[in-house]
């Protein structure tokens, strides 16, 4: 493995909802929590960032953020009277769970999968939007002691898996073969649990975390669309053009 | 069935008759002989893209199967996967009860239903990487494995009936849970299936509900249970659910009426 490869992978410890050291072997109750979190120490600030560090930006809204909570309608000893919607996370202005990436690009070989983990904790998924290499295995968990029903669409329209899951602690991997935004809903009549996962047939995505930034690396000198994707929001693109010598930087407001 | 189904689907057979058969030539290109079969027996239902719109899809309920996303209900593969070409010979061969798919076995030649196979898969780019080994989750031996009904199996099955919790989807007594609104992968509402009519779309007898069961029906909210129960408690859920609908005594007829046509059943 290049030295390039490496950081792109370690790039996506915080990125993702975990990263390729996480051994599947790992309890399921310390697999799910410790990727989640994703703080201002792990992502570096344009400040910070080495030339490697391609891309870089912050997301911001004037949406407020949702502060809702959605009506539990069933099965109350284990998902509780009501959840909070994760709809829109925002802090002073910036957004979380946007995710940035090129947009049309190809790539020769396909950046190496990694073993992510959906959790669902609460009648909640966590984490609510991650972004995966294309042929990732997402291991499906069962948290809950009551009947999930993992239901995950591609394009938001087709099938890519419908999983029975009843059974607390139970663990279910899937492979994630087609590149695209997958949604995930429960049939099992929890109609507020929703989360994405966004599969790239590339390396240069990022999820942006509670500060609203993103790092895109190792991006090749050339002129690209940067897209940014939000489930409430919508999406917005812009060109960029990256050269060798100095990160580009490039902020959204949606 | 609607009636207006039976009637359409009548009619695709009536077109059907003579000439596709007086075309057949062994030596033809399996796509074209595919091709020409789908135009004459399909598309009236399916539509000449293969996206269930054709011309008489409006007046049937439930709608014809929509090819081009290579979602398909009766597979032997896991979930989000496509069917092997075993699994849609069968649906063909057999039709779909309780739908206007008719049965086709005595309709076309061996030939032509591999032909119109291989045409359907054209639709779809979801079966360009063909069915990956992995994905097959039931295989004929172990249809053929399948142990013998019994009284105790029956009852294991009520057992993992409760567990499984299928009582949120399909109610306590097996007739659906009203409480617990459904809808398909195209955002059209779907009742759970009814066990006590007995018409499973994917056959009634014991393998083909454990197919079901195993690998969940695919454009439906029923899910795959093959990570979440062995093959014995399959077998079993199988039992109990086939039991719903037996009706042996008078006093079963009249305590559990058949509910034929209540509700569409998709």
């Amino acid at each position: 493995m290049n030295r390039a490869l490496v950081i792109w992978l370690a790039s996506l410890l915080p990125i993702a909802a975990s990263g390729p050291g996480e051994a599947p072997s790992e309890s399921p109750v310390s697999a799910v929590e410790t990727p989640v979190p994703v703080d201002d120490e792990t992502i570096p600030s344009a400040a910070e960032a080495e030339v490697d560090v391609s891309v870089t930006g912050t997301v911001t809204t004037e949406a407020p953020p949702s502060t809702e909570m959605l009506e539990v309608t069933q099965d109350h000893p284990v998902c509780g009277d009501a959840v909070p919607s994760e709809e829109v996370v925002v802090k002073d202005g910036k957004l979380a769970n946007a995710v940035v990436f090129l947009d049309g690009v190809t790539v020769e070989t396909p950046p190496d999968p990694v073993e992510a983990v959906l959790d669902q904790k609460g009648c909640l998924y966590i984490p609510h939007v991650q972004a995966v290499p294309v042929g990732s295995t997402l291991t499906v968990v069962n948290s809950d002691d009551v009947l999930h029903n993992t239901h995950a669409y591609l394009g938001g329209e087709r099938t890519i898996f419908n999983l029975a899951m009843p059974q607390k602690d139970q663990r279910i991997p899937r492979p994630l073969r087609r590149p695209g935004l997958v949604n995930v809903q429960c049939d099992a009549g929890h109609t507020w649990m929703s989360a994405y996962i966004y599969v790239f047939d590339h390396p240069w995505f990022a999820v942006t975390g509670p500060d609203g930034t993103y790092a895109l690396r190792n991006v090749p000198p050339g002129t690209y669309t940067l897209t940014v994707w939000h489930e409430k929001l919508g999406t917005q693109s812009r060109e960029i053009t990256v050269s060798a010598d100095a990160p580009v930087v490039a902020d959204f407001e949606l | 069935v609607t009636a207006s189904g039976s009637w359409f689907a009548g009619l695709a057979l009536a077109l059907l008759a003579s000439p596709a058969r007086a075309q057949t030539a062994s030596d033809q290109d399996p796509l074209v002989l595919g091709e020409q079969v789908y135009r004459k027996a399909c598309v009236p239902c399916h539509g000449v893209r293969g996206d269930g719109a054709g011309p008489v899809a409006r007046w049937l309920d439930p709608l014809p199967r929509d090819f081009t996303l290579g979602t398909f209900k009766f597979r032997s593969t896991m979930s989000g996967s496509i069917p092997t070409d075993a699994d849609l010979r069968r649906t063909i061969d057999r039709g779909i009860p309780g739908t206007a798919m008719p049965s086709w076995q005595y309709l076309l030649s061996v030939e032509e239903r591999d032909a119109v196979v291989a045409y359907v898969k054209t639709f779809s780019d979801w079966f360009e990487d063909g069915v990956y080994p992995e994905d097959i989750l039931v295989t004929d031996a172990q249809l053929a494995a399948a142990p013998p009904e019994t009284e105790p199996m029956r009852a294991a099955g009520k057992e993992v009936y409760a567990r499984m919790e299928c009582a949120k989807c399909h109610g306590e007594d097996g007739r659906g849970n009203p409480d617990n609104p459904l809808e398909d992968d195209w955002g059209r509402p779907i009742v759970a299936f009814d066990f006590t009519t007995g018409v499973y779309k994917g056959g009634n007898s014991p393998p083909d509900v454990y197919r079901s069961f195993t690998t969940g029906l695919d454009g439906t909210p029923m899910p795959s249970y093959a990570d979440s129960l062995d093959e014995t408690e399959r077998w079993q859920l199988v039992y109990y659910c086939l039991s719903l609908s037996r009706r042996t005594t008078v006093r079963d007829w009249l305590l559990h009426p058949p509910t034929w046509n209540h509700r569409v059943q998709r």
